[in-house]
Order: C-alpha cells, then sequence, then structure tokens
C-alpha cells in the first residue's frame, strides 16, 4: 500500500462569472493536495458546494484546473482510460440492454476480445445481476442499473474507479445493498477507488482512509484513516470503533 | 380484453349514429343534394372515384409532392437544427430570421411564389419545404440540447470521435424529439401540399377540391375530402410505425409493449 496512484498537488479551481467589466470569481477549490495509493479506497466527503464533484471531475480531466497539477501513474489497457467513472445517475443508453450497455466502452474504444466479455459476464455475476443481461434500463429499478453502470466503469478492467456520489439518489435500503455490492466488487478485484460522497456513513463503511473536505472555499480540511478491519459487513456498523470514527468526522463538518 | 372490444364496439356504433343523423336530417329537411347530399350518394360517389382511378392519378400527384418536399424540408430542417444546438454563434446568427419565418403564415406565401415561380412543381415544393423545415428545426435543437450533461461526459471519458459521439449517442439521445417534429411536419405537409394545389396546381387531391367546389359537386367535393383525410392518415400512421420501431425504448412506448 505504498506505490502512489493518484497524486493531487495544489489543485485550484476558479470559476469565473459576470461581464467583462464587472467579473466575479468564486474560488471552488483552494490549494487541494492528497494522494491515493494503490489498491486503497479512498472518499472524499464534504457538505454540498465543498467542490468534491468538482475535484473528481478536474481528476478524470473532464475539468481543467486553474492551477496546480492531477498525475495519474497507471495506464490503462489499449486505447482505454485509466479509470472507470460512475456518475450520480446511471447514464445508460435506454436502446441497449443491460449487457450491451456493460459493453458499450468496447464499442467506442473499436476494441473488444473474447476475454473482455467474460470479463463483463463475471462482472454481471459479482453486481448480482445474472439474469438482467438482456433488459432493457426501463425495466430495472434505480439500484440495478446503478449496478450496470458499475459495471460498465470496470468492463475494460481500469486499475481506478472514479465515484461521483454514485448512490446519492437511491433510498436508503438500496443504498446500503449497494454499498454492499461495492465492496465484493473491491474485495475481489481490488481497483484503487476514489469515492465522493456526502453520507458520513457511507464513507466510513466503506473506505481505508477518509478526505474531508470543506466549503467556502473548498478545501481539504483533515485526512481521516479508517481502522476498521476487512473484509467488512452490515455488523461494523454496530461497533463502537465505527460509531467513533462517525463522531469525530461529525464534529469536523459541524 | 373485454374493455378493448366495448370500445370498438361503441365507436362503430358512433359511427352508424352519426350517419343515420345525417341521412335523417337530409331526409327531414329537404335539404338539396348540392348543398348537403345523402351518406349513399357521397359513398357511390367515393367508390366510383377509386374505380375510375381519379383518386389514384390525383393522389399519387400529391403524395409525391408531399414526399419529396417532406424529406427535403426535414433534411435541412435535422441539418439546420443539429449545427443550431452545437453552435451558439450559428444559432443565434439564424435565430431572427427563423422566428420571422416561423411567425409568417407560410400560406400567405404562395402568390408571392406563383409570381416567381409559376404554377407549377417549384412554388408546391417550396411550400412544403418550408412548412416541414420548422417543426424538425426547432426539435432536433430541443433533442439535442435535452440531453443530459453526464451522457456528454461519458462519451469524453471513453475518448470518443466526434463521429461516434454523434451517431452512437447524440441522435439516438434525440429521436424522441425529432420524431415528434417529423410527426409535426407531416401534418404541415400534408396541409401545403393541399393549399398549394388549391392556387397553384391544375392536378392533385388539393386541386380536385376547387374544381368539385366551382362545379358544385358537393358528392365530387365530400369524396375528394375523404381521400385527403386518407392520404393524411397514411402518411401520419407511416411515420408513427418508423416511430414504434425506432422508440421502442422509449416511456411514451412502454404503456403499449408492456401495458397489455
Amino acid at each position: 500500500m505504498s506505490e502512489i496512484i493518484v497524486d493531487v498537488k495544489n489543485v485550484r479551481k476558479i470559476f469565473t462569472s459576470g461581464t467583462k467589466k464587472e467579473r466575479k470569481e468564486f474560488s471552488a477549490l483552494e490549494a487541494v493536495s492528497f494522494t491515493v495509493s494503490k489498491g486503497e479506497f479512498v472518499s472524499l466527503l464534504g457538505p454540498s458546494g465543498c467542490g468534491k464533484s468538482t475535484l473528481l471531475k478536474i481528476i478524470s480531466g473532464l475539468l481543467p484546473a486553474s492551477s496546480g497539477a492531477v498525475s495519474i501513474s497507471e495506464t490503462g489497457a489499449k486505447k482505454a482510460p485509466p479509470f472507470g467513472f460512475v456518475f450520480q445517475d446511471s447514464v445508460l443508453l435506454p436502446w441497449r440492454t443491460a449487457f450491451d450497455n456493460a459493453l458499450f466502452p468496447f464499442e467506442i474504444m473499436g476494441s473488444k476480445e473474447k476475454a473482455d466479455e467474460a470479463r463483463v459476464k463475471e462482472l454481471f455475476g459479482l453486481a448480482k445481476l445474472n439474469g438482467f443481461e438482456s433488459s432493457y434500463p426501463r425495466q430495472l429499478s434505480g439500484g440495478m442499473k446503478q449496478r450496470v453502470s458499475i459495471v460498465r466503469a470496470l468492463s475494460y478492467n481500469p486499475p481506478i474507479l472514479l465515484m461521483d456520489e454514485p448512490f446519492g439518489a437511491l433510498d436508503a435500503i438500496t443504498r446500503d445493498n449497494l454499498n454492499n455490492v461495492l465492496l465484493e466488487i473491491w474485495e475481489s478485484t481490488r481497483k484503487t477507488v476514489l469515492f465522493v460522497t456526502h453520507s458520513i456513513s457511507e464513507a466510513v463503511y466503506l473506505s481505508d482512509r477518509i478526505i474531508v473536505m470543506g466549503t467556502k472555499p473548498g478545501r481539504v480540511i483533515k485526512e481521516v484513516p479508517v481502522n476498521l478491519p476487512r473484509p467488512r459487513n452490515e455488523d461494523v456498523k454496530l461497533t463502537p470503533e465505527f460509531y467513533a470514527s462517525v463522531k469525530e468526522l461529525r464534529e469536523l463538518l459541524k | 380484453m373485454g374493455k378493448k372490444i366495448f370500445i370498438v364496439i361503441l365507436s362503430i356504433v358512433f359511427l352508424f349514429v352519426f350517419i343515420g343523423f345525417w341521412k335523417g336530417y337530409v331526409t327531414l329537411n329537404n335539404v338539396p343534394a348540392f348543398i348537403l347530399p345523402p351518406p349513399e350518394a357521397v359513398a357511390q360517389s367515393f367508390v366510383s372515384l377509386i374505380r375510375d382511378g381519379t383518386f389514384f392519378a390525383e393522389g399519387w400527384v400529391t403524395l409525391y409532392t408531399i414526399i419529396i418536399g417532406f424529406g427535403i424540408g426535414s433534411g435541412l430542417g435535422f441539418f439546420a437544427g443539429y449545427f443550431s444546438a452545437r453552435s451558439r454563434v450559428f444559432e443565434e446568427i439564424i435565430s431572427p430570421y427563423v422566428m420571422l419565418i416561423q411567425a409568417t403564415p407560410k400560406v400567405s406565401l404562395i402568390p408571392l411564389f406563383v409570381i416567381w415561380f409559376g404554377l407549377g412543381m417549384p412554388s408546391k415544393l417550396l411550400l412544403i419545404v418550408l412548412s416541414a423545415f420548422f417543426p424538425v428545426m426547432i426539435n432536433t435543437i430541443l433533442g439535442m440540447r435535452s440531453i443530459p450533461e453526464d451522457y456528454e461526459n461519458l462519451m469524453t471519458i471513453l475518448h470518443a470521435s466526434e463521429r461516434s459521439r454523434v451517431l452512437k449517442m447524440k441522435i439516438p439521445m434525440a429521436t424522441p424529439q425529432i420524431m415528434a417534429g417529423l410527426k409535426i411536419a407531416m401534418v404541415q405537409s400534408v396541409i401545403g401540399a393541399i393549399v398549394s394545389e388549391w392556387m397553384a396546381g391544375d392536378q392533385g387531391l388539393g386541386y380536385l377540391l376547387v374544381y368539385a367546389s366551382s362545379l358544385y359537386d358537393a358528392n365530387l367535393l365530400m369524396s375528394a375530402i375523404l381521400a385527403t383525410t386518407f392520404l393524411g392518415l397514411i402518411l401520419y400512421w407511416s411515420i408513427e410505425l418508423v416511430e414504434k420501431r425506432l422508440l421502442f425504448w422509449h416511456e411514451s412506448r412502454v404503456a403499449f409493449t408492456e401495458g397489455t
């Protein structure tokens, strides 16, 4: 757990708005630095407006940073990006079946091998989606759609998984289920995960380390390690250690 | 299932009631046949016009005028919409003109077209092209603009080429709105064709309507109206058929595929 995979150095993001005469500047991120090691599960935790989603977009290259740098010392297979991205909504193509949605990245990248299809099939099993391969998105529940979306993000076997509040739109029960599914997938694939959330208990339950962020301007307040044993299951949520972590984070976010 | 049959029976009963009422009104009030002929006379005239091929000859002229005009108009509308949705600058340059032409009742342009292009096909086509253009353009813009941002982000992350971004994501995502535009465009095209044939034609169903009116031949007139209705329906249904095939996945179709 020492090799650094994602290195974020002094990243700032300033959004400008208004007219040329009255330019308004808004600092979304102020000198953010942190690293993520290989195989680590790290969460970015903070209230709305702390810039955690903006930060994830900068890391994935969807947004440019105003200053600072992000380096990712892993490469994807062939033309594939080194990371898979899971959005808050499932972003599935409604005219494709669940399985074809999961294979969509190969169609875009123009390369698919027998092994790829086998891996997606296996991921369907891990995500407990067996039997739903030929269902269309509208026939699936919100939780299942999000699981297909996770399978799609992992389909081309990227070393890193970036997740932007992936369970934020789901009800609490479905969310708990998906946390467990995600943990199982993580245990068996050991991807490096960077997970954005505003749920304290979710962050504690899933992560090795939590980067706590604050607002105005968006910045890192503290990095909090989570020393709960792995593999974890629901029982861990009843331990005093779990409560202690939750309490500490709650204090930090006040 | 029982409910469906009930509805079908009821609508057939309603049709007969309507025809009965029509017949009763004409007979009891001694309405002259050149104003409102009895239903059986209209039916007879309709059948004989099909038999002697008049409807097919005139209908064919109207049909291919519509198909050519609709094809050109909706094609241009799609591209104009596509480029407007892509480029704010392009949209801002053309939008005042688009608004201006859209606010003008297209029909009011026919006399001008007649002066410019005469009484033939070009005048008719131009009107239909204009009628079909705007609904498709506006709906294409709407469709392209209502794609959620994360779909664009997904394609960016996958390093999608512009070509696959457009063909594999944007156009399919915008298809529900584009199809809605095509349906409106088809209705407008039929209207455009009929009206232009009134003024600028010596053939077609629209011409047949004016011709019948000038002869006070109410049988012919009502049969021609019926033929026009059928033509409009067939064209509208063919668009719906295409829509059904393309949009099997869309919410608006779920009720049809899963409800029964």
